[in-house]
This record gives structure tokens, C-alpha cells and sequence, in this order.
């Protein structure tokens, strides 16, 4: 009853990969589906990521796209097919970014940050200077000390973004990061986590409901259509740069109506 | 401050609006002393035992606030530990709820077999009645940790007593301080009550006494002045834990900055 889609590693040549860092993993996706109890959540998905490449998910709400990405990140078990990876992924390897930040009140934005490495019993003076730094370089010092209660909307998914890099993970799988965002604050962000990624060499997985926001940040976008999603030929997204230029260029424009045309079933 | 002062005013002159109808109502219906005596008279009786009620007052402070002192932290232990594991919790969950259903007045003479007379009892009944509140609303508290705060330490693989110590314990201090404003006031309660029983030891009357004795020699206007003075126990205690809490949970809640 499900289609099956993207005839696997094809795409992956037709992709307008980024330099694929040594750092990322690489994710193999083959028939994934998952029901919980007898509803699909997701329907049918394939998908190859290269090490290093940022690739965006589209679909229809309720379509399955965060149940894909909680399933990369082994949050829960696939009903059909298989996930596998090119390393096996150890605890700090992947790292998560949600929607809703995720940030403990009671801890300050430094003890935040750290407490991945917390958890994984990194020493207490290595892992806040590890936080430390990375608040540093995402230009967060200053608000260390700070609780999650007193920052901005934007301050705490930065913070959050911050706690998802602290590991130095070699996937990232972001959650609709910037979703309860205000669209300025997201642009901004959306540039800023670019960068981050890039640096970093990890390998991204991005669910957001926003194409322009996928077209903007992904090497390329995966649409899951309909409800539960049938995953569909992923759109390879060839801009030249990633600037505020690009969004209001006419390839941008076309790139995103090429997204929109597979979503709601047109020829890809 | 004005704020506060804004807060506090409707409820003074309600309470002094309802005083004065109380008085004037007294006096214009010729009510005996001996059913309702007038606040003033009430005022008046206070006035002439104030040393014995003010050391009544003490024992009966003492008793509530190490009542609710050993009722908090029995009832955050046991609810912590419950909350920690499904099966405990089937188990021990619904004999707690059975001993909140004894009544203490049932049990505090048990308590002066054990204990003996005067403050031990009285204290132990003080807990007995606030511990409850509190075990269930830590419990609540740990049950209602927040899932996605659980994904968290789910992904960083941390063990149970980890999520326990770093996640549960913590997320459950709001619910903690709720259930600890509830124990405050029955801890007087618990107190007083235990005192009826098992309060005489010593010289000092504790303000349960004080009302059974008073109440024996038809002196109603100490009754209602060792009642009053518990109310003015149990508000000091609220007072305490209000603040306490207040103080604890500040910096989880303060205004969001405005920033970027």
C-alpha cells in the first residue's frame, strides 16, 4: 500500500552536497515506517545522508516528519525498514535541538549547557569550561549566570543550540529549532545556525514547516507527502551563497516552488 | 510595596468590618459572655493571661513548626522514593492514602502510650496530619516531570538514579512548596488537636489546653482567644513556607529579559 520512494544513493550524486566534513555521519534510511499502535505515524521513507550534509524535511503536519527525526536519533523504534549509519553513533555523537528549548529552570545557562556532558560523567571544571566556551562562540558570554526564566525566546533556543553542540556531536537533528520564533528572530538565527553547522562538519537533519527556511539552510529537502508521509524525491538545492541576497532571488523563488510542487503532488 | 499594601488592605478591613459587627451585634442583642463573648471582651481576657497564653502560644509554635519541619521532610523522602519506582508506589501509594483516612483524634492517645505527655505527642501529631500532603504533591511532582525534559536524559543515556537526583527531585520543588503550604495550616491543627489529648505536662499549657481547660470553667472569651492566637500560629507558619518557597522558585519564574 506504500509507495516506495527514492531509489537510494542516485540521489546522493544528484545532491549539491557540501564539502563533506570527516567529522558527520553519514545516514542510511531504507523503508523506514513507524505505527503507534495502529496508526502510521510514518508511512514510508528512504532517504541517504552524506557525512556532513544538512538536509531539511518538509510535509504536512500530523505527516510524520518529527517522528522520522526521532527515529534517526533512536527515540523510538521503526515499525518497517532500517536506519543505519556509517559509524555507529556513541552517546555523544548525535545531538539534539527542540522546538520548545528544553531548558531546565532551575539551572543557569552555563550548568545548562554543560549538563550533556554532565550526564555522560565528564569532570565538573572540564565540562563548564566546555560550555563555557561554546557560549563563547556562539557570542552567548554574558549571560552564563543567567536562568532560562530570563532570557528572550531567541536567547533560549541559542542556549539550547549551544547545549545541542556542546558534545561536538557528529549529527545534529533539529527539531523545528526556531518554530515559536518570530520571523525576524528566525532569520537571524537560521544564518547563525548555518554557520555553526558548517564549523562544526556535523551532519544535519532539520524538521521545520517552513519551505523557505528548509531551501534556505539544506543542502537538500526531503518532503514526506501527505498523511501519515510517503517520503519523496529529495530537492537538491544548488544556491550559490547563503545570504539575506539569496531569499529574495529568483532561484530561491523557484527552488521553493519546486519543494511546494512535491508536496502537494506535482511532478518533482 | 504599594503593591503589597494594596494586596493586604481589602482583607484587613473585611476583618475589622467583620470584628465590629461582631462587637455591635454582641452588645445590641445582649448575648451572654458565657455563648459569645465581644471581641473587646475577648481582647480584654487575653490581656489579663498573656503570660500564660504567650508560653501556651510557644508550645503550641514549637509543636506545629517541628510538626510540619519532620512532615516535610518525611512526606519529600517517601514521595521521592514512591515516585522513583512504579512498583513501591503500587504498593505503599494506597497504605499512606488509608492512614490519611485515620482520624488523629483517633490516634493521639496511641501517641501518648508511645511518647508520652506533652510536646513529643503533640509534635508527632502535628506530622502525622501534614505529611501527607506533602508525600502526594511530591509525588505528583515527580510523575508530572516534564517529558520532554525526560527525552533529554533519555538521550544522554542517563541512569535512573541520575534522572532521579538531577531531573525528578528538582522539577518536583514547585509541587513541594504547594503541598508545604498545605501541611502549614494542618500542622496547627494536628497540633492543637494532639493537645486536647495529650498536651498536659509540665506548667506551661499549650493552646489546645488552654481551650479544653477554659472551656471546662465556662470561659468561653479564652476559648475564642487561644483559637485565635492558633490561627496567628498557623498564619506565621504559612507565612514561613510561603516565603521559603517564594525564595526557592524565585529564579525559575522571573520576568523574561528583554533582549535580542
Amino acid at each position: 500500500m506504500w509507495r516506495s520512494s527514492d531509489a537510494g544513493p542516485l540521489h546522493l550524486e544528484q545532491g549539491f552536497v557540501s564539502v563533506a566534513a570527516a567529522g558527520g555521519l553519514g545516514i542510511d534510511i531504507r523503508g523506514a515506517s513507524v505505527r503507534f499502535g495502529g496508526m502510521a505515524a510514518l508511512g514510508e521513507a528512504s532517504l541517504q545522508v552524506a557525512p556532513g550534509e544538512f538536509v531539511a524535511v518538509v510535509g504536512d503536519s500530523g505527516g510524520g516528519k518529527t517522528t522520522l527525526l526521532r527515529a534517526i536519533g533512536g527515540l523510538l523504534p521503526l515499525s518497517g525498514g532500517t536506519i543505519s549509519f556509517s559509524q555507529a553513533p556513541g552517546p555523544r555523537d548525535i545531538g539534539f535541538c527542540f522546538q520548545e528549548g528544553r531548558l531546565l529552570p532551575w539551572r543557569s545557562v552555563l550548568a545548562n549547557v554543560a549538563l550533556p556532558l554532565e550526564l555522560e560523567g565528564v569532570p565538573r571544571g572540564e565540562r563548564l569550561a566546555a560550555a563555557a566556551d561554546m557560549l563563547r562562540r556562539m557570542r552567548l558570554h554574558g549571560v552564563e549566570k543567567r536562568m532560562p526564566a530570563q532570557l528572550s525566546g531567541g536567547m533560549r533556543m541559542r542556549v539550547a543550540m549551544a547545549r545541542a553542540l556542546v558534545t561536538r556531536p557528529r549529527l545534529l537533528l533539529l527539531d523545528e529549532p526556531f518554530g515559536a520564533l518570530d520571523e525576524v528572530t528566525r532569520t537571524a538565527l537560521d544564518a547563525e545556525l548555518l554557520g555553526l553547522v558548517r564549523e562544526s562538519g556535523a551532519t544535519a537533519v532539520l524538521v521545520t514547516h517552513s519551505i523557505q527556511e528548509a531551501v534556505f539552510l539544506a543542502d537538500r529537502v526531503f518532503v514526506l507527502r501527505g498523511r501519515p508521509g510517503v517520503g519523496q524525491p529529495p530537492v537538491p538545492i544548488d544556491l550559490p551563497e547563503r545570504s539575506d541576497r539569496v531569499r529574495v532571488g529568483v532561484h530561491f523563488a523557484e527552488l521553493c516552488a519546486r519543494v511546494q510542487q512535491s508536496l502537494q503532488g506535482g511532478a518533482p | 510595596m504599594t503593591a503589597g499594601l494594596r494586596s493586604v488592605t481589602p482583607p484587613l478591613v473585611a476583618a475589622v468590618a467583620v470584628v465590629m459587627v461582631w462587637e455591635v451585634a454582641v452588645r445590641a442583642l445582649g448575648v451572654p459572655a458565657y455563648l459569645l463573648p465581644a471581641p473587646s471582651a475577648v481582647a480584654e481576657a487575653a490581656w489579663d493571661d498573656r503570660s500564660r497564653l504567650a508560653a501556651g502560644m510557644l508550645q503550641t509554635a514549637i509543636a506545629s513548626a517541628g510538626g510540619l519541619a519532620i512532615a516535610v521532610s518525611a512526606g519529600v523522602t517517601l514521595g521521592s522514593v514512591l515516585g522513583a519506582s512504579r512498583r513501591l508506589q503500587q504498593a505503599f501509594y494506597p497504605l499512606a492514602l488509608l492512614f490519611q483516612m485515620v482520624p488523629l483524634v483517633a490516634i493521639a492517645p496511641l501517641l501518648v502510650i508511645w511518647l508520652g505527655y506533652g510536646l513529643r505527642s503533640t509534635t508527632a501529631a502535628a506530622a502525622i496530619v501534614a505529611v501527607f500532603p506533602v508525600l502526594a504533591s511530591t509525588l505528583d511532582g515527580m510523575r508530572g516531570t516534564d517529558p520532554g525534559l525526560r527525552e533529554i536524559f533519555r538521550i544522554h543515556r542517563a541512569g535512573r538514579l541520575t534522572t532521579w537526583w538531577k531531573l525528578e527531585l528538582p522539577a518536583s520543588v514547585p509541587a513541594v512548596v504547594t503541598g508545604s503550604r498545605v501541611a502549614a495550616g494542618l500542622a496547627v491543627i494536628g497540633a492543637v488537636v494532639g493537645e486536647f489529648v495529650s498536651g498536659s505536662a509540665g506548667t506551661v499549657s499549650p493552646l489546645g489546653l488552654v481551650v479544653t481547660a477554659s472551656m471546662r470553667e465556662a470561659r468561653t472569651d479564652l476559648v475564642f482567644a487561644a483559637v485565635a492566637l492558633s490561627a496567628c500560629v498557623g498564619f506565621v507558619l504559612f507565612g514561613i513556607v510561603g516565603t521559603l518557597g517564594w525564595l526557592s522558585l524565585r529564579r525559575w519564574h522571573a520576568s523574561a529579559a528583554q533582549e535580542d
